[in-house]
This record gives C-alpha cells, sequence and structure tokens, in this order.
C-alpha cells in the first residue's frame, strides 16, 4: 500500500449522497484484493468444519425436495400435470434461495464479521459482496444437480434458456441491493434476525415454490404475481424446461424491481455504513 | 542485529521533517450512553417515551440524563513523528483504545482531524482480526489483505514473520487452538512487519513471555527509526524501556504529554497516590 495522506475529519462535513455512494463502489475495486480473500476463505472454511464439505450444499436442496416430493405428491397427491415434480422443486427452490440467502445472512453478517472489522479500518463493503460472490457458488454447485435431474426425467432444457444469463444477473442484483439495505439495520437492531426467519418462511408459502400458481385462484393471480420473489421462483421454470417466453411486462417489472433495490440498497448502505462500527 | 541498551530509549527525531501522525483536538462523544436500544422493542419504548414528554410537555427528569453527551475523548492534540514511540497510559476507560480506533479509521471522530501520512499496522486485540478456523498461515495471508496488500508482498515478508513469531509447525494449526502468547507474537509479528509506516498496539506487549518482550523492544529499536508506534498498556516499566514519549489520558483529556520517563514516573505517583 502506497504511503498516502489521509485526513480525517469530524462529522461536520458529510459528502453527499452520490458522493458516499461513489466511494462505496471505489472502496469495492480499490479492495477486490480483500474481497477475494474473504470469498476464497469462506468457501474454505465451510469445507474444513464438517466431513462431506461443499457437497452439503448438494445434499441440502435434495433431501429438502425429496421431502416435499414426499409431502406433496405422496401425502395430498397433489402431483403437477406434465412435469416432474422434483425438477419443479428443485429449480424453484434454487433461485427462491438467492434470495432468502441474501435475506438471512444479509441480517447478520456485520455481527458475525464485527471482530475483524473492529480491528482495523477496512472499506465494510468487502465483507458484503463476498456474500453474493457465495451465493453464486452455492447457485453454480446446485445447477449441476438440476442437470442430473433434467437428465433422469428426460428433459431437455428449452430454446428460452438462453434468457437465464440476464435473468440470473439481474437476480444476482436485485439480492445484492437486498444485503446492502439490509445489513447495517441487521447491527443496528439485532432482532430484525428473528424477523428475518419469519419473513424467509412467509415467503416461501406465498410463492410457488412448493405448489403452481395454478393453484392460486384465477381472479387473485394477478395480485399474487405481483410479489417479484413469485416472478423470481416461477419465471426461470418457463425458461429452463418449459418453453414458455416470460411475460415481457412482468420480465420488466422484475427487471426495475431488482434495479431499484440494488440503488436503493447502495444509498442507504452508503449513508449508514460509517455510524455502524459504533453499534457493533 | 546489534542489542540496543534497554533503557536509552530515545533515538533522535528529525525535527524538521513532518509527523507521521497528527491529532486535532479530536472529540469522541457518545450520545446513548444511558440508554443504548438494542432491539426493535427497545427503540419503541424509547420513542414512545419522547414523544410522550413532548405531548405532555414535560421537562425531562433524571432520565433526560440518558441523551447527556459522554466524551468518550476530548480534544486530544499530539503529534507523531517517525521514529517515535509513545506509550499511552490511563486508568481503565481513559479512551486508550478509543483513541487506537480513531487513528487506525475504524471509527471517525465526532470532532477534530487526524492527518495519516502512512500505512497502518494494528494489533488492538489478540484475538479479533483472526479468523480461528483459519491456520497461523491463511490469517497472515488474510489480515495482509485487510491491510491492503496483496499476496506476492506478504509472500516477501512471510520468512521474518515466522522467524520472528517462532510458531514452528504451529502456523499450519487452526489459530483457536493457540495459546495468548502465541496469539501475541503471531499478531505483533504481523504488526510489525508489515511494513506500515505508523504501528498501534493495544496492551499486548504484556502478554508474551520475557523472551517475547526482549525481543519486541529489539524490533522498537531496529525497525523504528522510520515508522511512528503507539503502545498503549499500564505498566509504567513498559513505557520506560520502549518509548520515547508518553501520553497520558484521564477521562478521555490528555493530562499530560511528554519525555516518557517523565510522564510515566508522574502516572504511577498519581496511581498508587490517594486516589
Amino acid at each position: 500500500m502506497s504511503a498516502r495522506t489521509v485526513t480525517v475529519t469530524g462529522k461536520g462535513a458529510r459528502p453527499s449522497t452520490l458522493q458516499a455512494v461513489a466511494g462505496v463502489i471505489r472502496d469495492a475495486w480499490q479492495w477486490r484484493q480483500l474481497i477475494r480473500a474473504f470469498t476464497l476463505y469462506g468457501i474454505k472454511h465451510d469445507k474444513r468444519n464438517n466431513i462431506l464439505g461443499n457437497l452439503w450444499h448438494l445434499f441440502n436442496p435434495v433431501l429438502n425436495t425429496l421431502i416435499f416430493l414426499f409431502v406433496v405428491v405422496v401425502v395430498f397427491k397433489r402431483a403437477n400435470k406434465g412435469e416432474p415434480y422434483p425438477l419443479f422443486f428443485f429449480c424453484g427452490s434454487m433461485f427462491f434461495r438467492i434470495w432468502t440467502v441474501a435475506i438471512s445472512r444479509g441480517t447478520s453478517v456485520l455481527v458475525q464479521q464485527a471482530g475483524l472489522i473492529k480491528s482495523a479500518y477496512f472499506p465494510r463493503i468487502t465483507v458484503l459482496v463476498p456474500l453474493s460472490l457465495r451465493s453464486a457458488y452455492d447457485f453454480a454447485l446446485e445447477s449441476l444437480v438440476l442437470i442430473v435431474i433434467m437428465l433422469l426425467y428426460r428433459t431437455p432444457p428449452a430454446w428460452t434458456i438462453v434468457l437465464l444469463p440476464p435473468f440470473l444477473l439481474i437476480t444476482f442484483i436485485g439480492s445484492f441491493g437486498t444485503v446492502l439495505m439490509i445489513s447495517c439495520l441487521g447491527a443496528r437492531f439485532r432482532d430484525l434476525s428473528n424477523v428475518v426467519q419469519h419473513v424467509n418462511r412467509m415467503l416461501f408459502y406465498f410463492t410457488p415454490v412448493m405448489y403452481p400458481v395454478t393453484f392460486i385462484a384465477e381472479k387473485y393471480r394477478h395480485f399474487y404475481k405481483l410479489n417479484p420473489i413469485t416472478l423470481a421462483v416461477d419465471m426461470p421454470r418457463d425458461i429452463i424446461y418449459r418453453g414458455v417466453i416470460p411475460n415481457p411486462i412482468l420480465l420488466a417489472y422484475y427487471t426495475v424491481f431488482c434495479l431499484a433495490v440494488f440503488f436503493v440498497g447502495l444509498v442507504v448502505f452508503a449513508r449508514l455504513q460509517g455510524r455502524v462500527t459504533k453499534y457493533l | 542485529m546489534t542489542e540496543p541498551s534497554t533503557d536509552t530509549p530515545a533515538r533522535s527525531v528529525a525535527p524538521d521533517s513532518e509527523p507521521l501522525l497528527e491529532c486535532r483536538s479530536i472529540s469522541v462523544r457518545y450520545r446513548i450512553r444511558y440508554h443504548y436500544s438494542d432491539t426493535f422493542k427497545e427503540s419503541f419504548i424509547h420513542a414512545g417515551r419522547i414523544v410522550y414528554e413532548k405531548i405532555r410537555r414535560r421537562q425531562r427528569d433524571n432520565r433526560g440524563d440518558e441523551m447527556r453527551d459522554f466524551y468518550a475523548l476530548h480534544g486530544v492534540t499530539f503529534e507523531a513523528y517517525a521514529g517515535d514511540v509513545i506509550g499511552l497510559v490511563g486508568h481503565n476507560g481513559a479512551g486508550k483504545s478509543t483513541l487506537l480506533r480513531q487513528i487506525a479509521g475504524i471509527e471517525e471522530p465526532d470532532e477534530g482531524e487526524i492527518i495519516r501520512r502512512g500505512s497502518i499496522g494494528t494489533l488492538l486485540n489478540l484475538s479479533s482480526g483472526f479468523k480461528p478456523e483459519l491456520s497461523g498461515i491463511e490469517n497472515i495471508y488474510l489480515r495482509g489483505a485487510i491491510l491492503g496488500f496483496r499476496k506476492d508482498e506478504i509472500n516477501k515478508i512471510m520468512p521474518k514473520i515466522l522467524d520472528f513469531c517462532e510458531l514452528g509447525d504451529f502456523i499450519y494449526a487452526p489459530f483457536k487452538t493457540y495459546s495468548a502468547g502465541m496469539k501475541a507474537r503471531l499478531g505483533f509479528s504481523l504488526a510489525m512487519y508489515i511494513n506500515p509506516q505508523i504501528v498501534l498496539l493495544d496492551e499486548v506487549i504484556g502478554v508474551g513471555d520475557e523472551k517475547f518482550k526482549r525481543k519486541a523492544g529489539n524490533i522498537f529499536s531496529y525497525l523504528g527509526s522510520d515508522r511512528a508506534i503507539m503502545l498503549a498498556t499500564h505498566d509504567a516499566g513498559t513505557i520506560k524501556k520502549y518509548c520515547n514519549k508518553c501520553l497520558w489520558l484521564d477521562h478521555g483529556k490528555m493530562h499530560m504529554f511528554g519525555d516518557s520517563h517523565e510522564v510515566a514516573d508522574a502516572y504511577v505517583k498519581f496511581m498508587s497516590g490517594d486516589r
């Protein structure tokens, strides 16, 4: 690190919101080495502490799928018409998890890293970015399972899968925005982590992870689809194997939602990050 | 490395050079000292009480104290030049650690200005700043990245760090298995060899054994001439031995700043005297 002069002035002169946001982005770029280190050590750390290591990331969703296969198909006998339930559930839950992991880990990440944060100065954004990179890594692993499931059920991917990369990109932008928005608040209000548990569980039942959208009565379906997480869960199924082009208005709505979350998150984080150390 | 005589601390300071570190009347204020709401419930109750008092136009009673400003630091002004080893003394809660946190940039002061001309190395706490599950080696890389260094830069100083901390094969064991002394040795050698211009150490010398203390003293003299070191401690002996200047904080205010022997003697006299 070059011997540069840093002047820290008291809180009198607060930077404008735009300056603060630009500062966050600059920090993230300048400290990319640290972001890399946090991400790699995070993955490594996970591997070391349990015998099966990364395989847990695959077993958890697979076991979850088997449980719901039993509950929905065997007990309630509500198999979906025309699509294998494991494929349906696994595909939806993969995308659902991107959001819920962002919400739950985002709430606790600063508190968990309090020791590091209070030991030296480094931009706090560097502990948030690895969260989303980890999530992307887990997603990549789960995709392998999805491929296996598709092979098992002889379901070829539809041509609409070309829409998947941009869809994933905006999804991760939105989920990272959630992390930005929620992280400082989670450090300030510790009971947010309890609230978030219930929010995540509610989202699970309010979105079509375990049941198809058609279970919702026709007249309510429009409202149901206003929930962006509903779109996040169901659109990928259309794209990946149903071969249905998503409704462009809903797609645009989802995109705007994700970008809005991201920008609001940036502003919230840029404004709150300076104050957060006092609460750790 | 020649053994320096241990009780002549003062290296001469180039008087015409710019100070590496300037603190100009910095103050740190904790507003919510007596009322600290950590949960929604407390925040709601607190907000409710304020609204209630506003409506009733009631003068705040003693509870109004909760909003009183508490100064953890008040108007602290000093400079540190290259070559300085500044001891930091004061009673428990005098603001030593708070001062170091401000200088390190972990927190920002409410008033005043801190000018740092150079990179910072810190060892503010023995175990925070290290990941317990990672090995010593991995922690060195991580710590280096936290302080802003690239992997190849760390690789260059790695032999020196390993040599100084004398952990042997324990360097490959998880950090959580280390004893306090081992943690101190690792943290200290990192803070010193990672080559920052300003080094901040909080109560870490005392943990090591005599051999470690002697090595630490050597390294201060050996590496210290182009950097400023600040060292918080309770031990006047440490101050006299290693430091050339000493800053005495009392309830967040500067009580005395000057030659280490003078301040340390006054401090010992004060602490053992009528309190």
